[in-house]
């Protein structure tokens, strides 16, 4: 039991204090939805890429400016994805905006 | 006929003692990250150690009010840097991004307007020099034209990240005035570029 309680109460010391000592950075991805697995977005860049990034029960999508479902997210449609990370290869999407077509 | 499974109640020592490091353990955090981060209390020094005191420092500088004595001095923020102007225009291509932030030192301030030809998604906030994780938000929103006046908190790179969310090219312009000596143009995620700012007021 009191192995537990300390496990317990260093991992949240540990998440709290590595929550409030980084800032993400904001990630702008612009391309079209590969697929949408797991919570999982994957989007294929204009320049080719594919990024995958995290969705959760927070992740806005709107469309035409107004807010839409998750299940709006399909593969082959357009998108604009705010994401929040560290790195590229580290991304939770916040927002994402379905779009007509991609920009030239 | 099945038993069934029993589990082991913990005796009253057993949880006394998880109850005691339990509150051994919630009192060193308190000390040691809390008090830091929270309340600028450092008294063992851990915060200093963790940087965690500029945790502290970063929430009492967004959040402090400014009091400007009316006394000898009061209002007078005196300047160290020369004085520069700078104008500029940018152009944000289709659901493009683009950040522009001058170099300011602690205490240095910057008049400031820019305009944009339709409404835009902007992030006032700042890189501390020497740790460019640890950023600070000042202002955010959805606008065409904002203006302002700005004393920096601390050294570093201050200014706006912009968001185009229409399919239509954006212009901004930005115009201001201030103690810096550099700025710095990040375009659509990339690595910032150093632009000199050389105008100075005639």
């Amino acid at each position: 039991m009191t192995q537990r309680i300390v496990i317990v109460a260093v991992s949240v010391m540990v998440a709290m204090g590595v929550g409030r000592a980084f800032a993400h950075d904001e990630f702008r991805i612009i391309g079209t939805i590969a697929a949408v697995k797991n919570a999982q977005l994957e989007v294929k860049s204009r320049e080719g890429k594919i990024v995958t990034m995290k969705v959760d029960g927070e992740t806005l999508v709107y469309r035409d400016n107004k807010k839409v479902g998750a299940a709006e997210l399909k593969a082959g449609r357009y998108v604009v994805v705010d994401a929040l990370g560290d790195t590229m290869a580290d991304l939770l999407a916040v927002e994402v905006r379905l779009i007509a077509a991609l920009p030239k | 006929m099945k038993t069934q499974p029993v589990t082991p109640v913990p005796s009253g020592r057993v949880l006394a003692k998880a109850t005691v490091v339990a509150l051994l353990i919630g009192i060193g955090v308190l000390v040691t990250i809390v008090m830091p981060a929270e309340f600028g209390v450092d008294p063992i020094g851990t915060g200093r150690a963790l940087g965690l005191l500029d945790l502290y420092a970063s929430e009492s500088n967004a959040a402090a009010p400014v009091i400007i004595l009316p006394t000898e001095g009061g209002p007078v923020f005196t300047q160290v840097s020369p004085y520069k102007s700078d104008s500029r225009e940018f152009t944000i291509g289709a659901y493009g991004t683009l950040e522009f932030k001058y170099q300011l030192d602690a205490g240095a301030a910057m008049l400031y307007e820019w305009r944009a030809t339709e409404p835009v998604s902007f992030d006032f906030h700042t890189e501390r020099e020497g740790n460019p994780d640890a950023s600070d938000t000042f202002e955010k929103g959805e606008a065409s034209v904002k203006r302002g006046a700005y004393i920096a908190p601390y050294a570093g790179i201050h200014g706006w990240y912009w968001k185009n969310n229409t399919e239509r090219e954006v212009r901004i312009v930005l115009t201001s005035t201030g103690f810096y000596p550099s700025a710095r143009v990040f375009r659509d995620g990339g690595a910032g570029v150093e632009v000199a700012v050389t105008d100075e007021p005639r």
